[in-house]
């Protein structure tokens, strides 16, 4: 999937990390979202040291804090080596706003959310 | 079962989330049922519905749905069965979407559609009891 995204939206943000290295820290302002393409992913609580959550291959990450946050909640760090797509936040809201069909869908998920 | 279904006289073409087939519940009515395959998704005009995770389950933990609310969707767009059960609180007005309505827009392998489809599963994973 990611190279469809690459070849329609000419980004590319496919990035790799090391182990424990930092995908996205806590506190940084939410502007992008990621897909898992190889590898794992932990979600670390907010003292950072207990993993809630784990992020595999084909999972995406992020949409719904850079839908309702500022910024990161929680930081995210690769378990031993991985490979993500970042893919900016205004590709996210292009694309779910992008007609009124898919507004209406998507404001009504996020008021279950709220 | 149904007080009765008033069908349109033409296609709503404005929204479409705007559904001019209605339905009445009674209270105590049953809308769905956990686990029955989804035919229709419903937004709630006026009354009160309960979304009940378990029938053996506390009061407590059931949600009560109000004007503006809709059911069944979270559930479509994961293609999943009906996973609460829906019973109205007092009468009520539902109108009523087919699925197809939605199916229609999310097509595989269309990116707008998984993003949609992830963000369904972000609020549904971060939400346990959310009324689906």
């Amino acid at each position: 999937m990611w190279i469809q995204i690459t070849q329609i939206y000419g980004v590319s943000l496919r990035k790799l990390f090391f182990h424990k290295e930092v995908l996205l820290k806590r506190g940084q302002p939410t502007n992008n979202f990621f897909i898992m393409l190889t590898g794992k992913a932990k979600v670390l609580n907010s003292n950072g040291n207990l993993t809630i959550r784990s992020i595999h291959p084909g999972e995406v990450f992020g949409l719904l804090d850079n839908l309702r946050e500022k910024k990161w909640k929680n930081t995210v760090v690769s378990d031993n080596k991985s490979e993500v797509l970042f893919i900016p936040k205004d590709i996210l809201i292009k694309n779910i706003f992008s007609s009124r069909e898919y507004t209406s869908l998507t404001l009504n998920i996020l008021k279950m959310a709220s | 079962m149904n007080l009765f279904i008033k069908e349109p006289k033409e296609k709503s073409v404005d929204n479409f989330l705007i559904s001019r087939k209605t339905i009445v519940f009674k209270k105590n009515q049953v809308i769905y049922k956990a686990n029955h395959d989804i035919e229709n998704i419903y937004i709630i005009l006026s009354g009160n519905i309960y979304s009940v995770y378990d029938k053996k389950s506390t009061s407590e933990k059931n949600i009560l749905l109000e004007k503006g609310s809709i059911l069944g969707l979270i559930d479509l767009i994961l293609d999943r069965r009906y996973s609460k059960f829906m019973i109205a609180k007092k009468d009520s007005v539902l109108a009523i979407i087919n699925k197809n309505k939605i199916l229609d827009l999310l097509k595989p392998n269309c990116f707008k559609s998984i993003l949609l489809k992830s963000l369904a599963i972000d609020v549904d994973t971060n939400n346990p009891n959310l009324w689906s």
